[in-house]
């Protein structure tokens, strides 16, 4: 029996338990896109495979390609990031970034950019001083890199370019109307402030070193995270599994945050 | 002619209700059927009985939620348990596997599932508010998280650790390390350091 078998590195982004031993792995990887592939005994608790093979891990991967569901032959961490698994907080938002990367990755297709964003930003969530600000980073370079870029110099329904000033964003036309065009338009929009306007714009253009020195985002970012997962429910059409977890967290953050300042 | 055609029907109906049984595909549910078909009327009987009685009769702890036949279980209204201590298990198997060791002599608590934030399951989808009245109701003094080391068993023991670390209530989870047999060379990073983390000295 000829097997081909491909070597890669992936992002193991989740598995689910199958049959008695087995589970199923999806991966992202830069060369070949999605993977979806079976690990054949990575249950049993003498499995080679098992223990790389966790969510949020990067690895090195074989995968067989057979007449039915691919199969993992051979793996082996790269890195575990084990500082993320160790914090509900950071897994949480580890666990939102990956679900959303693989909503816009497809199987067998080169995905480079989007890897090495993701990759680059579970790097980061580990030394990162500020959290909320690296995941708006990760979702805002994500919608660039996939034809969803938010349109915030022209109006996105007539074209007009925009003075600098307060606009509505439309979750429908993916950018910001000019004020006649808001007029016409009622739904699904939310209100950006000039400030917020322009951090989004710098978060375009820049990198994350320079993003990370920026002070005073915080009541910015609430405003963004609104037009944000706004929009981005609009272009995947559905509520992310992650979400309601990322959000009990955030909150549960927030609250203990709160609790120990008045102490 | 419809006489065959009604046993067939009553074939391809077993093999359908056996090939819903985890583990079991559409090969081994036929070869269930047609053992099924060829059993005495007795062990067919049996079989059903025995399966319609665990209906009638296992309920859910309305203190664990471990499975039983009488609710509080054996387990929660047993006078020789010690109830300041609990153990915090994904499933009611888990139970079993633990009391079959003999080491453990406090309570337990089913939570019925993990946190699996990939798959949508959060907290409230399982027994932990139950949980954390059960901890104030008993006045528990120490709890052991026993939840698999897979990564939904840690975050679920981190969530409930998060909020018991409040309380200033003892906690500890099961070590994680090397599977007795296994084989260094083929083991993971990530079961390394806590293998290493949880080591202990030799008398
Ligand atoms: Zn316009
Ligand atoms: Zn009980």
């Amino acid at each position: 029996m000829s097997k081909n078998i491909q070597k890669t590195e992936g992002i193991v982004t989740k598995h689910i338990p199958i049959g008695e031993a087995d589970r199923i792995v999806t991966l992202i990887s830069p060369s070949i896109g999605k993977i979806r592939a079976v690990a054949r005994g990575s249950r049993k608790p003498k499995s080679k495979m098992g223990g790389h093979l966790i969510p949020i891990t990067r690895v090195k991967i074989s995968v067989a390609n057979t007449k039915t569901i691919d199969q993992i032959t051979e793996v082996e961490t790269i890195e575990s990031f084990r500082k993320i698994k160790e914090d509900l907080y950071l897994l949480s938002k580890a666990s939102y970034m990956t679900e959303l990367a693989e909503n816009f990755v497809q199987e067998h297709s080169e995905s480079k950019q989007i890897f090495n964003l993701l990759l680059q930003c579970i790097t980061l969530l580990q030394i990162a001083p500020d959290i909320e600000i690296l995941v708006k980073f990760f979702e805002i370079k994500l919608m660039s890199q996939t034809g969803f870029k938010p349109e915030m110099i022209i109006c996105s329904e007539c074209g007009t370019k925009l003075v600098p000033g307060s606009y509505k964003f439309s979750f429908e036309s993916g950018g910001l109307l000019c004020h006649q065009c808001a007029g016409k338009i009622h739904s699904f929009t939310e209100k950006l402030s000039t400030n917020s306007i322009k951090l989004i714009r710098f978060i375009q253009n820049e990198n994350f070193e320079k993003i990370a020195k920026l002070n005073s985002t915080k009541n910015l970012l609430e405003e963004i995270e609104r037009v944000i997962s706004g929009y981005m429910r609009s272009i995947l059409d559905k509520e992310l599994k992650t979400k309601p977890f990322l959000d009990l967290i955030a909150k549960q953050t927030k609250n203990s945050i709160t609790s120990k300042n008045t102490l | 002619m419809a006489n065959h055609q009604s046993t067939s029907k009553s074939i391809t109906n077993l093999i359908e209700q056996f090939s819903k049984l985890p583990g079991i595909g559409p090969k081994s549910a036929q070869r269930l059927t047609y053992y099924m078909v060829k059993a005495s009327k007795e062990q067919a009987f049996d079989l059903s009985h025995a399966i319609s009685e665990l209906k009638e009769k296992i309920l859910s702890c309305s203190e664990c939620f471990n499975i039983t036949e009488q609710s509080p279980c054996e387990i929660c209204s047993s006078s020789s348990r010690d109830t300041s201590i609990i153990c915090v298990v994904e499933q009611p198997i888990d139970v079993i596997h633990i009391e079959r060791t003999g080491v453990f002599n406090g309570l337990y608590h089913v939570l019925n599932g993990v946190i699996s934030p990939i798959n949508g399951i959060g907290p409230e989808n399982l027994k932990i508010t139950e949980f954390f009245q059960r901890i104030f109701s008993l006045q528990i003094k120490e709890v052991i998280l026993a939840t698999n080391p897979s990564m939904e068993g840690e975050v679920t023991s981190m969530y409930i650790n998060n909020f018991l670390s409040e309380k200033k209530i003892k906690t500890s989870v099961l070590a994680r390390g090397l599977p007795i047999g296994s084989d260094l060379e083929y083991t993971d990073d990530l079961t390394l350091v806590k293998a290493l983390e949880g080591r202990k000295l030799l008398d």
